[in-house]
C-alpha cells in the first residue's frame, strides 16, 4: 500500500499575524487566528485522505510562546490524528528548542517526539510496501551554530529513509545560522527524502533525493507573501516518491504592483482589477496586500496626498476578498509644475535634508520614550537602523510635503 | 498662456461678437490696445475675459439680456505650445467645456494659470481702477509682510501656510507631547488594556504550574481525611457486633444443645430426601397403571366374543373389485354391441358397393383390388406430368402455327444481305459522299484563286503547265543580283571617290611641282652629277688645256655647279617637300591607274548582270528595265500561283476519285437493288432492303427455334406414354390408361375403400371383445353366487351382483372389526406385563431406602429425614453464632471469646458507639470538603481548554502596535515634510523678494519719469516697510504724500514687477487693464506703456482705453502694437 505523509514545518502556532489591514474588526475576527485555523486544515487534510504521517520540522510554535492554551489546543489536534492512527513526527527547531510549554504538552501515543541527544529513528512497517524509516533530531538550544547532519544514522536498510532536519542551510547574509549544512551533503546522506524546515519560503532543492523546503503553511506578514502550502509525499510500492503542493493557508499576503495613471477613478478601476486579479490567484479564502503604485505626475500627487481615502475607498469596494493594509506611492521623479519646483528644489537640497535628517532624529528620540516597549525596536533598534529611519522619514516627509502643496484641491476639478 | 481668440457667444449684450488677439509679428510686443468709447462694452470685455477664465459668477450683473442658462463664453488658447479651445457656461458644475460641448475631465486652465486663483488673478493681472487702487493699497499696508503678500498673490501659493498647519495639525492629532488627547495615547491605552484582557484570558505555563500543585495538595488533604475517617468507622463497627453478639449468647447455647441428638441418628444418603418423593410417586403411579390395565383386558375380551364371522364370504370378499371392474364393462358392452352392430352392417354395404364400382360392376375382392404403394406412387407422378406434357405440347404446335403466319419473304439472298452491308459500311465509314462534295467546294474556291493569281502574274500569260515549265533564275540568284548589283554600284561610286581624291592630291603634287620645276631640276641627282661631270670634265679640259678660254668655260661650269649645290643648300627643305611631292604625284598617278581597271571591272560586272535581268524580264514580258525588286516579287507570285494551281489540282483528283468511287457503288447498288437512283437514294433504298432482310432472317431463325421446342414436347408425351403404360401394368387400373385424368379419383377412391375395410375389421374386433366381456361377467357373478349358495336371478346378473355385491361389504365390515380387537387386546397383555416388571423394580430399590434408613415403611423413612434436618439445622446456627461470637470477641478461641463477650457491659458499649457516631459525621464532612477542593483544583486546569481568545487577542494587541508604529512614521513625515517646506518656503521667498523689489523699483523710477529714485524696504515699527525714495534722496512713504496719480504709478509698478516674477518661473497669464493710466499725464503714460511693451515681450497685455490719445502714445511706446477698435 502506498504511504502517505504530510511535509510542513513553521508553524508558529499563534503566532500573531502583523498588518495594518487587521484594523479593520471584520478581517480581524476572520483572520486572528489563522496560524490555528491552517494548523487545523492541515490535520483534517490527513484525516480526510487517510495519511499515515504528518511530520513537522521544526517550529511549531514560539519561544515566547507561554500559552498553555496553545499546547492544549495542539494536544487536542494531535489527539484526532493520533485516535485516526495518523503518526504524527514533531523535531524541534529554533523556535520551540526550549519553549515552556514543550513539558506541558499532553502527547499521544502516535506522536513521537524526536530528542535532542541523538538522532532516533522511527521505523513504520508498511503493509506491501516497504518499511518507511524516519530519522529525526530536535535542537537541543535556540542556537545551534554546528552542522547536525554528522549525527544522523546511515540509511536503514530495506527501507525507505526520511530525514527531518531543521536547517538554514548554507544560510544568508544577515540572518543567523542554524545548523548550516549544504543541499550536497543532504543529497550525499543516502536517505530518500529530507523533510527540511526553518526557511519560510517553500524550495524543493533536489528531486534525487527529494530535499524539499515546504515553507511556512500560513503566512503571518507582507513578507511572508505569495501562496503557501504543505507538501504532500506518497511513497508508492515501488519506493517512488510523488511529491505535490496542497494550498491550505486561510488567509494569503501579496504584494500588488500597479502602473495607473489619468484620474482618481481611473487608478481605482486600475487597482481594483488588480485586487480581483491577485485575490483569484492567492489559493487562499482571502488576500491581504500591500499595493505599490507608480503614478504619473499629478496622480501620482493627489494619491500620495489623500493615499488613506484610496485605500478607504478600496477597502469598503473589494472587501472580504482582498484588503489592503497599505498603499505605497512611488516617488515621482519630477518636480512639480509651477512656482512651487523652486521650493521643491530648495527642499531637496543636499544640506537641507541633512538638516532635516538629523531633526528627524531627535524627533524619533523624542517619541520613543513615550512607545510601548514593543514598538520601540519597529523605529530603529539600533544606530545604524535609526540612521536609516530617519533618512527615510526625512525624504518621505519631503514628498509627502510636496504632495501636500501640489496636490490640486478636488474642490476645484 | 496668452489668449487667441475672444467669443461672447451670449453674454452681456453681445451676441456672438468674436475678437482675435494675433501674436506679435518679428520682435514687436504681446499688447494689444482695445479702444472704444463709452458704452462701448469695454468693461463686458474684461469681466467675461475673467469669467471665462475662472467661472460665471452665481450672480453675473452680465445675464441681463441672455438668460443665465444660456449664457455663454468661447476662448482660444496658447499655452507653451498646446492651443486649446474651451467654452464657459454659466451652470454650478462642470461649467466649462470643450467647445463642441463635451465635459472636461479635468480644469486645463489650472495648469495654465500657474495656480492662481480669481482673488489673486483679480488683484495681480487683472486691473480697473478699483483692483489697482485696492490691491496696491493692500500691498503696502500688509508693512513687514509686503514681500510676502506681493510674492504670494504673484506665485498663486496663498494657502501654502493653510496646507503646512492643516499638515502639523494632523501630526499633532497623532502625537503632541504637551496634548492630552491623541491618537497615540489611545492606542497605547488601548494596547494595555488588551493586554489585560488577554492576561484574564489567557493561563501561562507558570500559572499552569501553580494551578497543578493546588490540585496535587488537595487531592493528599482529601486521602487523609478519608483515612481517618475509615478508621473511626472500623472501630464502631467492632463495638456494634460485640453488642449483638451479646445479645446472641443464649441462643448459641440452645443451639448446641440440639446438636447432640445428631450422634442417635442414622447418615441417611446425600439425596435420601429426593430418593423417597421419588419413591412415593413411582409407588403410586405404578398402582394406578396396573389397575387401568386389568380393566381394559377384561373389557375387550367381552367385545371379542360378540363378534361371529363367515370365513367363506370373507375370502369371496377379495374378488369384490374385479367384479366391479367387470359389472362396469358389462355395461358398456350392454350399451355398445348394438351400435357397433349397425356402424359394421353399413361398412360392409359400403365396401361391396365400392368393389363393384371400382371393379366395373364385376364381383371381385377388394382386396384384389389393392395396388403396390410404389406402383401407387409412379401412377400419381406420371398423372401429375400428364397434363404438363400435353399443355407443352399444345403451346408448341400454336407457336409453330403463329410463327409461321407472321413468316417473311427475304427479299435479299444471303450474298446479296452481305454485300450490301459492305458496301454501305464503307459509303458511310469512308463519308463517301461528303468527301465528294468537299473535294468539289475546295476545288471550285481554288480555281477563282488560281485565276487571281495568274491575274498578278501579267502581263504575262498562259496556264499552269506554261508556267510550271517557265526556266527562270532561281530566286535566290535573283536576290544575289539584286544585292551584288548594290554592292557593286556602292564600289563603284567608292572607287570613283577614291579615284577623285587620288587625282586631286596628284594635281595638288604636280602642281607643287610644276611650280617649282626649277628647283625640281636642282634636285635631280642627274643633273647635278650632269653638272659635277662637265664641272670636272671642264676642269679636266681645262687643266689640259689651261687656257682661259678652258678656264672661262670651267669657271662657267664650276660655277654653274656650285649655283646649283648652294641652290639646292638653301633650298633643302623645300627640296625635301618636292621630293615626297614628287613621290606622292608618282603614287597617286600609279593609284588612279589602278582604280581606272578596277572601275571598269566593276562596270563590267554591273553591266552583265543588268543584261541579264533584262533578258529575263523580256522573257517574261516585262520591260526590259525592270528593277530586280520587281522581279523577285513576281518569282514569288508564280510560286504562289504554282502552290495554289497544285492546290487546285489535288482538289480535283480527290474528287475526280470520289466521283469514280461514287460511280462504281452505283453500279453495283443498282445491280442488287435492281433500282436506278443516284447514290444517296440508293443508300436509303438499301437501308430499307437491309432492314426487311433482317426482319425475315429473324422470323426464320425464331420458327426454326419453335420447330425443334415442339419435336422436344412431342418426343417427351411419347416417353411418357411407355411409362404410363409400364406402370399401369395389367391391373384393373390399366382400364384407365386412356383417360389419366381419372386416376386420382379412382386412386382416392381405393383409398377410401382400404379405411372402410380396416374399419369393418376393427368394429368386428370391438364387438367381439364385449361379447367377452359380458360373458366373463355372467360368470363371474354366477360362481361367486354358487360358491355362497346365493340364490340368483339368473336373468338380470346385475341385480344378482348388486345383492352380493351388498353382502360382501357387510361381512368385510365385520371382519374388520374383529381384527381391530384382537390387535388392540394384545397390545394391552404387554402393557400389563410391562407395568409387573417395573413393579418389580421399584420394589427392589424401595427395599434398599428403607434398610439405608433402618425402617420398615416409607412413611417411617419420611420421619426420619425430617428429624435429621431439624438438627442440622440447630447445627449450622450453633456455628453462625460461633463465628459471629469469635468475630465480635475478636479471637479464634471460642471460650476465650465466650469468657470476654459474658465480661461485657452492653450500655457500656452502646454509649461508646454513639460517641463514635459523631465523630465519624465530623470527618465525613471533612473529606466531602477536600473533595470539594480537589474538584476545584481539577475543574481550574480543566478549564483552561485550548480556545483561541487568547491568541487573538494576541493578534489584535500586534494589530495596535502595527498601528502605533505605522501612525508615528506617518507623523514624524508630517512634521518632518510641513518642517522642510516652511524653511524652503522662507528662503524661496527671500530670494524673490529682493528680486522683485529691484524690479518694481526700477519700474517705478521710470514710470516717474525720474522724479523717484526708486523703492527700498526698511526695518519699522511694524516690521519691514517700504519706502518711495525721491528725486531728492528723501523718503517720501504713503498717504498724503503722494499725488493719486503717483500712488497709482506706485502700485502698477508693483504688478510690474509681481507679473515679471511670475514670468521667471512659468509663461504668465494674460495681464488685462481696464483705463488705468486715466491719472498719468502723457509722458507718465508713455514710460507705463513701455513697461506694458516690455511685459509683452514675456507674456500678453491687454489695454483697454476709450481715451483717442493713449492710442498714439500707444502706438509711438510699443513697437508692433495691435489696435482694435469696439
Amino acid at each position: 500500500m502506498a504511504f502517505r505523509f504530510v511535509h510542513t514545518a513553521d508553524i508558529h502556532l499563534d503566532s500573531p499575524l502583523k498588518s495594518l489591514a487587521l484594523r479593520n474588526q471584520t478581517l480581524a475576527e476572520e483572520v486572528e487566528t489563522a496560524t490555528r485555523s491552517t494548523f487545523r486544515k492541515i490535520v483534517n487534510l490527513c484525516l480526510d485522505e487517510d495519511i499515515d504521517a504528518l511530520l513537522i520540522a521544526g517550529d511549531l510554535y514560539d519561544g515566547e510562546q507561554t500559552s498553555i492554551k496553545t499546547a492544549s489546543f495542539l494536544s487536542g489536534e494531535l489527539r484526532r490524528l493520533s485516535e485516526a492512527g495518523v503518526y504524527v513526527c514533531i523535531i524541534r527547531g529554533n523556535h520551540d528548542a526550549r519553549a515552556k510549554i514543550t513539558d506541558k504538552l499532553d502527547l499521544p501515543e502516535k506522536v513521537k517526539n524526536f530528542g535532542a541527544r541523538a538522532a532516533e529513528t522511527l521505523v513504520i512497517e508498511n503493509q506491501n510496501g516497504p518499511k518507511i524509516a524516519i530519522n529525526g533530531l530536535s535542537f537541543p538550544n535556540r542556537h545551534v551554530p554546528e552542522n547536525l547532519l554528522r549525527k544522523y544514522p546511515s540509511p536503514t536498510n530495506d527501507a525507505v529513509n526520511i530525514g527531518m532536519l531543521h536547517t538554514s542551510l548554507a544560510g544568508a547574509d544577515g540572518h543567523d545560522v542554524y545548523a548550516p549544512c549544504s543541499v550536497q551533503e543532504l543529497i550525499d546522506h543516502g536517505y530518500d527524502y529530507w523533510a527540511l524546515g526553518h526557511i519560510h519560503k517553500r524550495q524543493v532543492h533536489s528531486e534525487k533525493p527529494f530535499v524539499v523546503m515546504p515553507g511556512i503553511p500560513q503566512g503571518r506578514h507582507i513578507n511572508e507573501s505569495g501562496p503557501k502550502s504543505v507538501t504532500l509525499i506518497t511513497v508508492g510500492d515501488d519506493r517512488s516518491l510523488t511529491v505535490e503542493e496542497r494550498f491550505l493557508a486561510t488567509t494569503a499576503f501579496m504584494p500588488i504592483h500597479i502602473t495607473v495613471s489619468g484620474s482618481w477613478s481611473d487608478a481605482r478601476v486600475a487597482a481594483e482589477s488588480a485586487l480581483k486579479n491577485a485575490a483569484e490567484k492567492c489559493y487562499s479564502e482571502r488576500l491581504i496586500t500591500r499595493l505599490y503604485i507608480e503614478a504619473n505626475d499629478n496622480l501620482s500627487w493627489q494619491l500620495r496626498r489623500d493615499g488613506d481615502l484610496f485605500l478607504e475607498e478600496l477597502n469598503s469596494a473589494s472587501g472580504s476578498v482582498a484588503w489592503i493594509e497599505k498603499i505605497d506611492i512611488s516617488k515621482s521623479t519630477s518636480t512639480p509644475s509651477g512656482p512651487i519646483s523652486r521650493i521643491a528644489e530648495l527642499m531637496r537640497q543636499k544640506n537641507a535634508e541633512i538638516a532635516l535628517k538629523a531633526e528627524a532624529i531627535n524627533m524619533l528620540n523624542d517619541l520613543v520614550r513615550v512607545l510601548p516597549p514593543q514598538a520601540r525596536d519597529a523605529l530603529g533598534d539600533s544606530e545604524t537602523e535609526q540612521m536609516k529611519l530617519a533618512e527615510e522619514l526625512a525624504s518621505d516627509g519631503i514628498t509627502d510635503a510636496l504632495a501636500r502643496l501640489s496636490a490640486i484641491d478636488e474642490e476645484r476639478q | 498662456m496668452r489668449v487667441e481668440r475672444l467669443n461672447l457667444v451670449r453674454f452681456g449684450k453681445f451676441t456672438d461678437y468674436e475678437l482675435e488677439f494675433p501674436s506679435p509679428k518679428n520682435e514687436g510686443s504681446d499688447v494689444h490696445l482695445i479702444y472704444g468709447p463709452n458704452e462701448a462694452g469695454k468693461s463686458t470685455l474684461f469681466a467675461a475675459i475673467l469669467d471665462l477664465m475662472f467661472g460665471i459668477p452665481d450672480r453675473s450683473p452680465y445675464g441681463f439680456m441672455h438668460d443665465y442658462s444660456v449664457m455663454r463664453i468661447e476662448g482660444g488658447f496658447l499655452h507653451k505650445k498646446d492651443k486649446i479651445e474651451l467654452a464657459r457656461v454659466k451652470r454650478r458644475h462642470a461649467d466649462l467645456v470643450g467647445i463642441d460641448d463635451r465635459p472636461l475631465n479635468h480644469d486645463p486652465l489650472i495648469g495654465m494659470l500657474g495656480g492662481l486663483d480669481r482673488a489673486g488673478y483679480r488683484a495681480m493681472f487683472s486691473l480697473d481702477e478699483t483692483s489697482l487702487e485696492a490691491g496696491g493699497r493692500e500691498l503696502l499696508q500688509a508693512n513687514g509682510d509686503f514681500g510676502r503678500i506681493l510674492f504670494s498673490a504673484s506665485s498663486g501659493l496663498s494657502d501654502l501656510s493653510h496646507r503646512l498647519k492643516q499638515m502639523d495639525a494632523e501630526a499633532d492629532a497623532f502625537y503632541r507631547r504637551s496634548g492630552r488627547q491623541n491618537r497615540l495615547r489611545t492606542l497605547i491605552e488601548t494596547l494595555d488594556a488588551l493586554k489585560k484582557d488577554q492576561e484574564t484570558h489567557d493561563v501561562n505555563a507558570t500559572n499552569f504550574d501553580r494551578l497543578i500543585e493546588t490540585r496535587e495538595i488537595a487531592k493528599i488533604s482529601r486521602q487523609e481525611a478519608e483515612e481517618e475517617e475509615k478508621i473511626a468507622r472500623e472501630k464502631q463497627a467492632i463495638l456494634k457486633r460485640r453488642l449483638t453478639a451479646c445479645s446472641k449468647l443464649q441462643d448459641y447455647r440452645t443451639a448446641i444443645a440440639a446438636v447432640d441428638r445428631l450422634r442417635d441418628l442414622p447418615e441417611p444418603p446425600l439425596d435420601a430426601r429426593t430418593q423417597l418423593e421419588l419413591l412415593r410417586d413411582n409407588e403410586s403411579t405404578l398402582k394406578t397403571r396396573h389397575t387401568e390395565t386389568e380393566r381394559r383386558i377384561a373389557a375387550q375380551k367381552e367385545k371379542l366374543a360378540a363378534i361371529e364371522i363367515n370365513a367363506t364370504i370373507v375370502a369371496a370378499s377379495h374378488q369384490i373389485e374385479t367384479i366391479t371392474d367387470l359389472a362396469s364393462r358389462y355395461r358398456t358392452a350392454t350399451q355398445d354391441i348394438p351400435k357397433r352392430q349397425r356402424s359394421l352392417d353399413e361398412t360392409v354395404a359400403e365396401i361391396s358397393a365400392r368393389t363393384r364400382k371400382l371393379s366395373n360392376g364385376k364381383e371381385a375382392k377388394p382386396h384384389s383390388l389393392f395396388l403396390e404403394i410404389e406402383q401407387t406412387a409412379k401412377i400419381l407422378e406420371l398423372t401429375r406430368d400428364w397434363p404438363v406434357l400435353c399443355e407443352r405440347v399444345k403451346q408448341a404446335q400454336s407457336e409453330v402455327t403463329r410463327a409461321e403466319a407472321t413468316k417473311h419473304d427475304c427479299p435479299l439472298s444471303d450474298a446479296e444481305y452481305a454485300r450490301l452491308k459492305t458496301i454501305l459500311y464503307s459509303i458511310r465509314s469512308t463519308e463517301l459522299l461528303n468527301r465528294y462534295q468537299q473535294a468539289l467546294n475546295e476545288e471550285r474556291v481554288l480555281e477563282i484563286e488560281v485565276i487571281s493569281a495568274f491575274d498578278r502574274l501579267a502581263p504575262w500569260e498562259g496556264n499552269g503547265e506554261d508556267l510550271k515549265s517557265l526556266k527562270l533564275p532561281a530566286r535566290s540568284i535573283l536576290e544575289t543580283w539584286k544585292n551584288d548589283l548594290v554592292s557593286l554600284r556602292l564600289r563603284k561610286a567608292n572607287i570613283q571617290d577614291l579615284m577623285d581624291s587620288a587625282r586631286s592630291r596628284y594635281a595638288v603634287a604636280k602642281a607643287n611641282l610644276d611650280a617649282n620645276r626649277d628647283l625640281t631640276a636642282i634636285s635631280d641627282q642627274n643633273a647635278l652629277a650632269e653638272l659635277k661631270f662637265r664641272r670636272d670634265e671642264a676642269w679636266g679640259h681645262h687643266r689640259d688645256t689651261l687656257t682661259a678660254e678652258t678656264a672661262d668655260i670651267f669657271a662657267t661650269e664650276m660655277l654653274a655647279f656650285d649655283e646649283a649645290i648652294d641652290t639646292k643648300i638653301a633650298n633643302t627643305s623645300k627640296l625635301a617637300d618636292l621630293d615626297l611631292a614628287k613621290k606622292v604625284a608618282a603614287e597617286e598617278n600609279a593609284k588612279v591607274t589602278d582604280l581606272q581597271v578596277s572601275l571598269k571591272e566593276c562596270q563590267n560586272n554591273i553591266s552583265e548582270i543588268i543584261t541579264t535581268l533584262a533578258d529575263v524580264s523580256e522573257k517574261l514580258g516585262l520591260d526590259r528595265n525592270t528593277a530586280p525588286e520587281t522581279l523577285i516579287q513576281w518569282t514569288e507570285n508564280r510560286e504562289e500561283s504554282l502552290a495554289i494551281n497544285r492546290k487546285k489540282n489535288e482538289a480535283l483528283s480527290l474528287r475526280v476519285a470520289a466521283e469514280r468511287e461514287i460511280k462504281n457503288n452505283v453500279q453495283i447498288l443498282s445491280k442488287i437493288l435492281n433500282v436506278e437512283e443516284d447514290l444517296a437514294t440508293l443508300v436509303d433504298v438499301a437501308d430499307t432492303r437491309l432492314r426487311e432482310a433482317e426482319i425475315a432472317r429473324e422470323g426464320r431463325d425464331v420458327l426454326r427455334t419453335r420447330k425443334t421446342l415442339l419435336l422436344k414436347a412431342e418426343e417427351d408425351l411419347e416417353v411418357w406414354t411407355t411409362r404410363w403404360a409400364e406402370a399401369l401394368g395389367s391391373s384393373w387400373i390399366s382400364s384407365f390408361s386412356k383417360a389419366p385424368q381419372l386416376i386420382p379419383d379412382a386412386l382416392s377412391e381405393l383409398r377410401e375403400l382400404e379405411n372402410l375395410i380396416a374399419k369393418q375389421e376393427d368394429l368386428e374386433t370391438r364387438i367381439r371383445h364385449m361379447t367377452d366381456d359380458k360373458d366373463a361377467f355372467v360368470a363371474k357373478v354366477r360362481g361367486i353366487s354358487n360358491d355362497l349358495n346365493l340364490t340368483i336371478d339368473q336373468s338380470d346378473p346385475e341385480i344378482g351382483y348388486e345383492l352380493l355385491k351388498a353382502r360382501l361389504i357387510e361381512e368385510q365390515k365385520s371382519a374388520d372389526q374383529f381384527e381391530t380387537l384382537e390387535n388392540s387386546l394384545a397390545s394391552e397383555f404387554d402393557t400389563a406385563s410391562e407395568i409387573q416388571k417395573e413393579i418389580e423394580e421399584h420394589n427392589v430399590v424401595k427395599e434398599q431406602f428403607l434398610k439405608s434408613l433402618g425402617v420398615k415403611s416409607l412413611s417411617d423413612a419420611n420421619q426420619v429425614l425430617e428429624e435429621i434436618t431439624q438438627v442440622k439445622k440447630s447445627a449450622e446456627t450453633a456455628a453462625n453464632l460461633e463465628r459471629e461470637i469469635l468475630q465480635a470477641a475478636g479471637t479464634e478461641n471460642p471460650d476465650e471469646a465466650l469468657e470476654l463477650l459474658q465480661s461485657l457491659d452492653s450500655s457500656s458499649l452502646e454509649a461508646e458507639i454513639a460517641t463514635l457516631d459523631s465523630k465519624i459525621t465530623a470527618l465525613a464532612e471533612a473529606t466531602r470538603e477536600r473533595h470539594a477542593d480537589l474538584r476545584e483544583a481539577q475543574n481550574a486546569l480543566d478549564a483552561i481548554g485550548g480556545d483561541s481568545v487568547a491568541a487573538a487577542l494576541q493578534t489584535r494587541k500586534q494589530t495596535v502596535l502595527e498601528e502605533i508604529i505605522d501612525g508615528t512614521k506617518k507623523a514624524l513625515r508630517l512634521r518632518l515634510g510641513a518642517l522642510a517646506a516652511k524653511t524652503a518656503i522662507e528662503s524661496f521667498r527671500s530670494e524673490q523678494q529682493s528680486d522683485m523689489l529691484k524690479v518694481a523699483s526700477e519700474a517705478f523710477e521710470k514710470i516717474t519719469c525720474g522724479a523717484y529714485k526708486g523703492l527700498r524696504t526698511q526695518s519699522g515699527s511694524k516690521g519691514e516697510e517700504l519706502i518711495a525714495i525721491d528725486a531728492n534722496g528723501a523718503s517720501r512713504i504713503e498717504d498724503g504724500q503722494m499725488s493719486a496719480g503717483t500712488r497709482a504709478q506706485l502700485y502698477l509698478a508693483l504688478r510690474v514687477a509681481g507679473f515679471h516674477t511670475f514670468a521667471d518661473e512659468t509663461p504668465p497669464p494674460p495681464f488685462i487693464a481696464d483705463d488705468i493710466f486715466e491719472t498719468f499725464d502723457d509722458n507718465r503714460a508713455r514710460e507705463a506703456f513701455d513697461l506694458l511693451a516690455g511685459m509683452g515681450k514675456r507674456g500678453q497685455v491687454l489695454y483697454l482705453t476709450h481715451h483717442q490719445h493713449l492710442l498714439d502714445i500707444a502706438t509711438e511706446a510699443v513697437p508692433g502694437v495691435n489696435i482694435i477698435r469696439l
